[in-house]
C-alpha cells in the first residue's frame, strides 16, 4: 500500500491511497477542465456506496440524472429539472413493456409508499391497449394483504371505482330530442312520452348498479325501472298528475360495477 | 339524423351522444349503423333518417313501418364487443380462436 500526500496552502494535507488489497493496475484520470472533484464537509464521498453497474447512474448533458438498469436498458428512472420545452421538472419512470405480446394492464412505473417494510399503497401507469394508457391506485387495508386497486382512470376518462360515476347524461326530451352532454353514454332512446333509456357505451358489469336522475323542472321527477347491463330505463313524471311527460333537462346518473 | 325501430309496437327514435359519435370514423351514417350495431339488439330492424320528428302529438300512438332503407343490427366485432364490456375477456378469448 502506498499513498500520496499533498500538503494544503496553510495547514493540513490530502492523501490519495492505493486500496488495502488487489492486484490489477488501475488508472483514475483527471477531469482536463480546473474545479473541484467531490465536495463535502469533511469526510470525502461517505455514503456512497455502489455495487452496480458503472452506467446505473448518469447525468447527461441535458441535466437529466437517470438511474438504468443493466438487465434492461428501456428501464429507466430520470430526474429532470427542465424538459425539452424547457418548462416542467419531472420525475419520468420508464418500463420496457413494449415488446410483441405484451398487453392491457402491463406496469410501465409505479410509485410506491412503504410503511417500513410494507407495501401500502400505490399509483401506477400501465398500458391500456396499444400506446393507450391508464392509472392505477391501490392501498392496503388489513396489515397482512397486498395493495388493492380502489380507482383505475382508463384511457377513454372513465374512472373506474366504487365511488366515481359510471354514466351521466342531461338530455332534452322534448321536440327531438338532443344529448347535452354525456358520459360512458352512446345514445338515448325515446321510447314514448316521457319513456327513455340511457344507453350505456360500456355496458354495466351487473345490474345490481344504483341510479336515480332527475328533470329540471320542480314539479317533476325522473323514476327508475328494473335496471339493465345495456341502458337505464328512465321515466320523466309529473309529480301532481303521476302521468309521464316530456320535458327539457332530463338527467340521469349512474353508479356501480 | 336518428335511427327509429320497433319496441312494443311503438316507435322509438335513438339519438347519439356528441360524445360517442366523436369516437367513430366513418361518413354520419356509418357511425349511425354502428351505433345501431352496438346499441340495438342484434337483428333489430331499424332505418336511419334525418325527418322531422319534433312534433310529438299523439307521441304514444306513433308506429315504425319498414321503409326501402330498413336495415338489420348486427354484432360487433370480438374486438369491440369486449371494448365496450359487451362481453368478458373468458368469452373473447373462447370465440377468437
Amino acid at each position: 500500500m502506498s499513498t500520496i500526500k499533498l500538503n494544503g496552502t496553510s495547514s493540513g494535507s490530502s492523501i490519495i491511497k492505493s486500496p488495502d488489497s488487489g492486484s490489477t493496475n488501475q488508472t483514475f484520470t483527471l477531469p482536463a477542465s480546473s474545479g473541484t472533484l467531490v465536495t463535502t464537509t469533511d469526510a470525502g464521498v461517505a455514503g456512497i456506496t455502489s455495487a452496480a453497474d458503472a452506467t446505473a447512474i448518469t447525468i447527461g448533458s441535458d441535466e437529466q440524472v437517470t438511474i438504468s438498469n443493466s438487465n434492461s436498458a428501456d428501464n429507466t428512472l430520470t430526474i429532470e429539472a427542465l424538459n425539452d420545452n424547457g418548462n416542467e421538472a419531472n420525475v419520468k419512470l420508464a418500463g420496457d413493456i413494449s415488446g410483441a405480446g405484451m398487453g392491457s394492464g402491463e406496469v410501465a412505473g409505479s410509485i410506491q409508499y412503504f410503511n417500513n417494510t410494507d407495501h401500502i399503497a400505490s399509483i401506477s401507469g400501465m398500458r391500456d391497449g396499444g400506446d393507450e394508457g391508464q392509472l392505477s391506485f391501490k392501498t392496503r387495508d388489513t396489515s397482512d394483504s397486498a395493495p388493492v386497486e380502489r380507482l383505475i382512470i382508463k384511457k377513454d376518462g372513465r374512472g373506474l371505482s366504487q365511488f366515481t360515476a359510471k354514466a351521466w347524461v342531461n338530455f332534452h326530451g322534448t321536440g327531438t330530442p338532443a344529448i347535452n352532454d354525456s358520459h360512458n353514454i352512446s345514445s338515448i332512446t325515446d321510447i314514448n312520452t316521457g319513456n327513455y333509456r340511457a344507453n350505456f357505451t360500456n355496458t354495466m358489469a351487473n345490474n345490481n348498479y344504483s341510479y336515480c336522475g332527475a328533470v329540471g323542472e320542480w314539479d317533476c321527477t325522473v323514476t327508475g325501472n328494473t335496471p339493465n347491463t345495456s341502458y337505464a330505463p328512465c321515466y320523466a313524471i309529473n309529480i301532481g298528475s303521476g302521468g309521464l311527460i316530456d320535458k327539457n333537462y332530463v338527467m340521469v346518473l349512474v353508479f356501480g360495477d | 339524423m336518428v335511427i327509429i325501430y320497433d319496441i312494443d309496437g311503438t316507435l322509438a327514435q335513438l339519438t347519439p351522444a356528441p360524445k360517442f359519435l366523436a369516437t367513430l370514423e366513418g361518413t354520419d351514417e356509418e357511425k349511425l349503423i354502428y351505433l345501431a350495431n352496438k346499441d340495438l339488439p342484434t337483428g333489430t330492424k331499424y332505418e336511419i333518417t334525418d325527418e322531422d320528428l319534433s312534433d310529438r302529438t299523439f307521441r304514444g300512438a306513433w308506429e315504425y313501418v319498414a321503409g326501402a332503407t330498413e336495415k338489420t343490427s348486427e354484432d360487433l366485432s370480438l374486438d369491440d364487443q369486449l371494448k365496450y364490456n359487451k362481453i368478458t375477456q373468458e368469452e373473447y378469448d373462447a370465440n377468437a380462436g
